[in-house]
């Protein structure tokens, strides 16, 4: 049987235009000033850029600036120093009186690294001869080792002594390397200056910081050993490990537990440093040394992040995320070794609450203990990267390491699937309803979006911003068939209640406002009634389809398709009577299931829609829009050319419009 | 006993000098005053080198160069060290008032930045020198004017002006010629000024980010930090992925920024 119908199409869109320009670069060897407001100025050289942004007065060339002779990119080099710095232009560098180069720096002979002055850095040997003369010490070049680290290794293995010189009644010495005591002086290999008959320096309690140790100073100002409280005294009482401590080069045997005033064997991998004593500021051991006035200082910091007004202690070199507006703070990374981490079920539906996170504007960061004081580095903005931190340490003594990485949620609209949509090294979650193609899938698992758990921010107040087009995918359109007698006037069933629509509705009716919402009714009440379960009252008293063919349809339909049964539910079940069957319940049962589905998907693609911002102000309304547009359709189901169409908007943000559309009575 | 000091002598001199009564006292000061005062009038008159330095106004020429042009090396040290080595930048961000130069720069996304000041450290010393170089002029003629007052024959021959970063200070080096000539010739061929500053130590580092920006897009400040106790490295990264480095060296207070832009992505990817 065929019926009356009415076509109504439901359209949520996003007021934002999508524009793409495309223009063409030339290489200027100068540009003009392309700063778009007061808080730069941007005149470059040799930048691939539009004609029109090009200084007149420059070269320029219709090619991409490496293709050019002056703007070649290459290895320029300070031919005195002996930097070579990649990625540099030809022409700056020779105007700067640089030597250039167009190959990369690893392919230049003189640009390679190497030890230079027995491990004291790890450079090209024209930048070894240059530290050699502005630090005074001997070149002594190797080549042959090329890591930093091997190098510097070297500089701990040198053998180090007391070096004397004597003359008639004097002992002089100082603490060297063999090669830097001079040749008429008596180098005594590992033993101190203070070392019996060794020179005329003295034992003293002096100290002082070298590096991030506190060491003893003799008195006549030389390093002598790492300071230990104990093995000084200022009475007679040395007894021969204390001799010992000032006669031969050795290891303390002391250890620093956290801010130490006994021991100066400080460790800044550990987290602590010499510092001159300072009972007043943070880090410094309870009591004043007992020689000198250097302690190892704890570098540990104090910090409120969960701003709870407790401040927690974290150590030196520890990194985590901060609490920050409009973010999730937490997210967990995964360490790489043992794949362990990543987001639970459990943030994920926290995340699911997109009025909380991610809000326009919103940005992480991640912050970092260092020398006591803990510094805020910014994640890149429009959430391009999100923080996550680990503990590197063990339960008992924790060790966050917070990282500023990728949000990379592109390829979520790649997947089709909520199992490989929500893997732990996905940055996707999945929302139950329509897929971007609108296929229905038997498999539930794939009945639904693949979209961004860590949603993106979009400039999207660009005419040029990738946001229109991304936006544009959380479009989408219902089209609700209604049966109708055709004694009725179909011109005006555009006004009628919700409520007479939704008994009318025969597809999609979750898109009428009010279906399925009254009070009494439940999801699992309104899916028993495609089950063959029954409602507490008649289905006619409820917003709810009252068309047989909503729920059943018949073995022609099979055959031909496109066949519902005919006629009305009575009562508070459906009875498909006869050979009709049961069709597969709907996407959605409610109107208020189908906007939250639209909505959370349109705004979890990025800054889409209408969305309060981290600062809590609303946006544009208008920005999320439903529409109906009613029209009249034949037998056949296509539009009645004669027929009116009425178009009226029906949400404005999240605000529906009562007195234009469907008003109930 | 002696309750004066002049008096707790040996008892040799008490025995001879020092008076019984007290107006033989004062009148002892007033000789010894006048004494004095005869003397320094001689040494005065007769010592010339003596008179020279007592001059007031007249300094050591050296001495005259380096308080006149200190603070302005100083400034312009400064200047250089927060606009990210140029006193005019052409391509900056403004930060916190300061014009932060670009030294590494793509307009591009997803590309690896391009290098602004490929010789950065003869680029710093140029900049230093064309600002202080107009000053050290006036500090000369200045100079000139001082000793010529004094009645000083100057002979004062320009010269070029040196700057050079150096670990842990900045030379400044004055290639002028002065000859001062009254009773007696002085002759100075050159002039220093050594600025204690860790503008060397601080710009090598940046070179040394800037090199990972350009060749990675992205650097570690912990890196740094780790390997240079006393170095502290902030990094803000502005919506644009412009970032902005601040190098603090946090024994001497000495900082170093600069701007880069590299490896940017869009909004939204």
């Amino acid at each position: 049987m065929r019926k009356k119908e009415i076509l109504i199409g439901l359209i949520l869109m996003f007021t934002l235009l999508s524009s793409f320009l495309v223009m063409a670069d030339v290489c200027c060897e100068k540009t003009i000033d392309l700063s778009e407001d007061s808080s730069s100025v941007l005149i470059f050289e040799c930048l691939d850029a539009p004609l029109e942004q090009c200084d007149d007065t420059y070269r320029t060339a219709p090619t991409s600036c490496d293709q050019t002779g002056y703007c070649q990119l290459g290895t320029c080099i300070n031919t005195n120093t002996g930097t070579c710095m990649p990625n540099s232009p030809r022409q700056p560098c020779i105007d700067g009186g640089g030597f250039w180069i167009g190959k990369d720096k690893e392919d230049i002979e003189i640009c390679q690294e190497g030890c230079c002055g027995d491990g004291i850095a790890f450079v090209t040997l024209t930048e070894c001869k240059q530290m050699a003369t502005d630090y005074g010490f001997d070149t002594n070049f190797r080549p042959d080792i090329r890591d930093a680290e091997t190098c510097y290794a070297l500089a701990s293995a040198q053998e180090r002594g007391a070096c004397v010189i004597e003359a008639e009644f004097t002992k002089d010495c100082t603490m060297e390397t063999r090669n830097t005591c001079p040749e008429d002086a008596t180098f005594h290999e590992g033993f101190l200056c203070t070392a019996p008959g060794v020179s005329d320096c003295a034992k003293s309690g002096d100290t002082k910081c070298e590096g991030t140790k506190v060491y003893f100073l003799d008195k006549c100002d030389n390093l002598a050993n790492v300071y230990d409280e104990n093995m000084f005294t200022d009475g007679n009482h040395w007894t021969q490990e204390m001799e010992d401590y000032w006669t031969y080069m050795q290891e303390p045997s002391c250890e620093v537990n956290g801010a130490d005033a006994t021991c100066g064997d400080c460790s800044y991998r550990a987290g602590t440093m010499c510092k001159e004593y300072d009972r007043w500021e943070e880090g410094m051991p309870n009591k004043a040394p007992e020689y000198g006035n250097y302690v190892c200082a704890d570098l540990s910091c104090y910090y409120d992040t969960d701003n709870d007004g407790t401040k927690e202690v974290y150590n030196h070199g520890e990194s985590w995320c901060a609490e920050s507006e409009g973010t999730y703070w937490g997210l967990p990374g995964i360490i790489e070794s043992t794949t362990e981490g990543g987001v639970k079920d459990s943030i994920r539906i926290e995340l699911e609450d997109i009025t909380k996170y991610h809000l326009p504007g919103s940005r992480y960061y991640r912050l970092l203990c260092w020398d006591g004081e803990v510094t805020p580095y910014k994640c890149k903005d429009y959430r391009n990267e999100v923080c996550k931190e680990v503990n590197m340490g063990t339960d008992e003594s924790r060790f966050m390491y917070g990282q500023c990485m990728i949000n990379d949620w592109r390829p979520c609209f790649d997947v089709n699937n909520s199992i490989d949509c929500e893997d732990s090294l996905m940055d996707c979650k999945w929302i139950k309803g329509h897929r971007f193609d609108r296929k229905i899938k038997e498999n539930k698992d794939e009945q639904g979006s693949c979209v961004p758990l860590y949603t993106p921010g979009f400039d999207f107040w660009e005419p040029e911003s990738d946001a229109h087009e991304i936006c544009a995918l959380g479009t989408t359109e219902e089209r609700v068939f209604y049966e109708t007698g055709w004694w009725k006037n179909r011109d005006t069933f555009g006004d009628a209640p919700t409520i007479d629509a939704a008994h009318r509705c025969l597809e999609n009716c979750y898109a009428i406002p009010d279906y399925g919402s009254d009070e009494g009714l439940n999801l699992e009440l309104i899916e028993g009634l495609y089950n063959e379960e029954e409602l507490p009252n008649a289905v006619s008293s409820y917003h709810l389809s009252t068309r047989r063919g909503h729920y059943c349809f018949t073995w022609w339909d099979l055959i031909f398709g496109e066949e519902m049964a005919s006629g009305t539910v009575a009562g508070t079940g459906v009875d498909c009577l006869g050979d009709k069957h049961r069709r597969v319940p709907p996407l959605f049962y409610t109107h208020n299931q189908w906007l939250k589905f639209v909505r959370t998907r349109a705004r979890s693609l990025g800054d889409c829609g209408f969305k309060k911002n981290f600062m809590g102000e609303s946006g544009e309304k208008g920005a999320e829009l439903i529409t109906a547009i009613f029209q009249k359709l034949d037998q056949e189901g296509n539009v009645k050319e004669e027929g009116e169409i009425t178009i009226e908007t029906i949400y404005i943000g999240e605000d529906r419009i009562y007195d234009e559309y469907r008003e109930e009575e | 006993m002696e309750k004066r000091g002049t008096c707790a002598l040996t008892s040799r001199i008490r025995k001879n000098i020092c008076p019984t009564s007290k107006r033989a006292q004062v009148t002892i000061f007033i000789i010894i005053a006048i004494v004095i005062f005869v003397i320094g009038i001689l040494v005065y008159i007769f010592f010339p080198q003596i008179k020279s330095t007592l001059d007031r106004g007249v300094k050591n020429p050296q001495t005259f160069i380096f308080e006149c042009i200190e603070e302005e090396i100083e400034d312009a040290v400064e200047k250089v060290s927060l606009q990210g080595g140029s006193i005019e930048p052409e391509n900056y961000i403004l930060y916190d008032n300061e014009k932060v130069e670009y030294l590494c720069y793509t307009n591009e996304y997803y590309k690896f930045c391009v290098v602004q000041q490929p010789m950065l450290r003869p680029h710093i010393e140029k900049e230093i020198k064309n600002e202080i170089e107009d000053e050290v002029r006036n500090c000369f003629n200045s100079l000139k004017d001082s000793y010529e007052k004094k009645g000083y024959n100057v002979n004062l021959k320009e010269g070029s002006v040196k700057v050079e970063l150096l670990p842990s200070r900045v030379v400044s080096t004055f290639n002028y010629s002065l000859t001062l000539t009254k009773d007696y010739t002085e002759k100075y061929d050159s002039f220093n000024v050594v600025l204690n500053n860790n503008l060397y130590e601080l710009m090598s580092i940046a070179n040394n980010i800037l090199e990972w920006e350009t060749t990675q897009g992205n650097s570690e400040p912990t890196l740094y930090m780790a390997l240079y106790p006393y170095l502290k490295v902030e990094k803000d990264v502005k919506s644009d992925e412009t970032k902005i480095y601040i190098l603090t060296d946090k024994n001497t207070g000495n900082k170093f920024q600069f701007a880069s832009r590299s490896l940017a992505f869009p909004p939204g990817i």
